[in-house]
């Protein structure tokens, strides 16, 4: 398995199939795996990335700004 | 023997702070990412607050910058399954000031401004019970009344949860 999965070992993988869950338990327990996508061990975007990508109009912040988005629900 | 790490769960706010360069949140936020990158953490983005911001300030689309940040493997998209539905549902029902008024009166005294104090709305309840259901250790939020509704509610007491440490910044 571990050389299956390559540079995915002790990484990031995304598995296609049947997952098995307890109740009450929100991650699945086993899996029938029917394919492995290895994932990028890092992002081309971290945090630092996204600072100042937006510009909410003046006088309005993250919070004051999501609520408008939130009380129009 | 590996320990699971801690599963942190982000308001928009935080992602939107973020991207809106707030030196509030900044700090704050970004100190986390040396926890993550360790794998100390876990960082959970709830499904409904990946869609609140989706233009940037140069007019293109934030989805494209959004989705790669998402795919750092120490980030974790939480689904909206049936459960976090039902216990949206219960928590818009429970934190609703017509039925329970003292929350009305506690929230205004917090400071919680007078026209968000009425009830839960649908997407803060939908991020409070997608940490709920997906057993996170935090939920960082800035927003008052989620912070109010934390700190006075969602205690090992209330029976809401019993493994949540702290709701807020």
């Amino acid at each position: 398995m571990a050389s299956e999965l390559g540079e995915g070992f002790e990484g990031n993988v995304e598995i296609t199939g049947q997952l098995r869950y307890r109740p009450d338990e929100p991650w699945p327990y086993s899996v029938d795996v029917e394919r492995i996508r290895v994932l990028p061990r890092k992002s081309d975007v971290s945090l630092k990335d996204l600072v100042g990508l937006l510009r909410l109009p003046e006088g309005q912040d993250s919070v004051s700004y999501i609520r408008s988005l939130r009380d129009a629900d | 023997m590996p320990t699971k790490p801690d599963l942190d769960v982000w308001d928009s706010c935080c992602l939107t702070g973020i991207l809106n360069a707030e030196k509030d949140k900044l700090p704050a936020l970004l100190s986390q990412t040396r926890r993550f990158e360790q794998g100390e953490a876990i960082l959970g983005i709830p499904i409904v607050t990946i869609s609140e911001v989706s233009t940037l300030s140069d007019g293109t689309p934030a989805q494209p910058m959004i989705e790669k940040f998402l795919q750092n493997p120490y980030v974790e998209t939480l689904l909206g399954t049936a459960e976090v539905g039902f216990l949206s549902g219960k928590l818009q029902h429970r934190f609703d000031s017509r039925r329970l008024p003292e929350m009305r009166e506690g929230a205004i005294k917090a400071g919680v401004p007078n026209n968000q104090v009425v009830r839960l709305r649908r997407a803060d309840a939908d991020v409070l019970a997608t940490a709920l259901h997906y057993k996170a250790k935090r939920l960082t939020t800035y927003d008052p009344f989620l912070i109010f509704i934390g700190e006075k509610y969602i205690t090992p007491e209330t029976g809401w949860w019993d493994s949540l440490e702290r709701l807020g910044s």
